[in-house]
């Protein structure tokens, strides 16, 4: 009888092993991932890409569109919620005055865009 | 030999371990993977890659910040940062509608190349020759193989500004004469070998490739593997206002069909 003990807690201890081995040491590569979930230092980096673009071109349309980029939804979703969100994270970790200045004018000019934007800042 | 029953091995321990570890592997590998956020742009999949490549380059042509961009660029892991950067612009290139994103495209692959190429330049590249002491330089060119599917039209060494270093200044033309991008031309000398690509200053031509001579090194030039000519090496020159400089060496290829 306690040879089957034995053999039940050895295939318990492979088994959490194992399971420990494949989520935390070595977790399955991510390919093929979609970027609204990418890290959140990236993302704001991201939304300080398109607000340096949006700097030289001052097309809000273009902008508007690659800030889809990080959203999961194809139509109705709100870009505006990149900005603040990148802005949050940009006084957090400490962004240059200079980066912070062009977050905000993108945010302006999304808010004069279109208002409901800032009317609703949730997703 | 004493075969002692007390001392074997014991297997159904050795059995259930492994048992477990396959279930416990197929359970975090296939079954139930973590679920996966806060991943970087390098794990993005193909199409967003190059969404992120876009908007790098879109804003390095608004900003200018070479160090922004190359740290931009180096997140997505790819193999030759400059190759996937000139693929794109050449893709965008054939789209009427996305010429602004090809010129920013191959704008960001030109800055990354020739801070490559100025990295590995001698600090005497850029320095204004001094002709008396310039030893004799040969005439750089050597006959073309005969496999060759381009010719050399003309060469010319330009003289103009005495603060520029010496370029060689490639124009590649198809059998139409007209420019031809995404040609591969290689330099090889002694010390190194350099890859270009005709197509990465489409504000110059599709058709145009540079690189910054190192002095004193000679250089051969092939076009998609076929050695073109030999012999190529920076030559100092006298401008019109009498100043000495370095020149720029100008080659014009065209296919042969």
């Amino acid at each position: 009888m306690n040879r089957y003990y034995a053999f039940g807690a050895a295939i318990l201890l492979g088994f959490l092993a194992a399971v420990y081995y494949g989520w935390a040491v070595r977790p399955v590569n991510i390919r093929d991932a979609d970027p609204n979930i990418l890290r959140e230092d990236f993302r704001a980096d991201y939304v300080l890409m398109v607000a340096e673009a949006y700097t030289a071109d001052h097309e809000i349309e273009r902008a508007i569109g690659a800030l889809g980029f990080l959203s999961k939804e194809q139509e109705g979703y709100n870009p505006l919620i990149f900005v603040t969100e990148a802005m949050s994270f940009g006084v957090d970790e400490g962004y240059s005055a200079a980066d912070l200045e062009l977050l905000q004018n993108l945010e302006a000019a999304l808010k004069t865009f279109d208002p409901s934007f800032a009317a609703s800042p949730t997703p | 030999m004493i075969n002692d029953p007390q001392r074997r091995p014991p297997l159904y321990l050795v059995t259930g371990l492994i048992i477990g570890l396959i279930a416990g592997l197929i359970l975090a590998w296939i079954l139930w993977p973590p679920r996966v956020t806060d991943v970087s742009p390098a794990s993005l999949a193909e199409p967003y890659k190059e969404q992120y490549r876009l908007m790098t380059s879109l804003a390095f042509a608004a900003s200018g910040d070479l160090g922004r961009g190359q740290a931009r660029i180096a997140l997505l892991q790819d193999g030759d940062p400059v190759r996937a950067l000139t693929s794109q612009a050449q893709t965008a290139l054939a789209n009427n509608a996305t010429q602004r994103e090809a010129r920013a495209l191959a704008g960001l692959a030109s800055a990354l190349q020739e801070f490559t190429a100025g990295q590995e330049a001698t600090a005497a590249a850029i320095k204004t020759p001094d002709l008396s002491q310039q030893g004799e330089v040969s005439t750089p060119f050597t006959a073309s193989a005969e496999s060759a599917s381009y010719e050399l039209q003309s060469q010319e060494l330009v003289c103009n500004a005495v603060d520029t270093p010496p370029y060689l200044k490639i124009f590649v033309f198809d059998a139409n004469a007209n420019p031809q991008a995404g040609v591969q031309l290689d330099l090889v000398s002694d010390e190194d070998s350099s890859e270009l690509t005709t197509g990465l200053h489409p504000e110059m031509s599709p058709g145009y490739a540079e690189f910054i001579l190192t002095p004193r090194i000679v250089y051969a030039l092939t076009i998609n593997s076929v050695e073109m000519t030999g012999g190529i090496q920076a030559a100092a020159c006298q401008t019109e206002s009498g100043d000495s400089a370095w020149g720029s060496w100008l080659l014009l290829f065209n296919a042969v069909e």
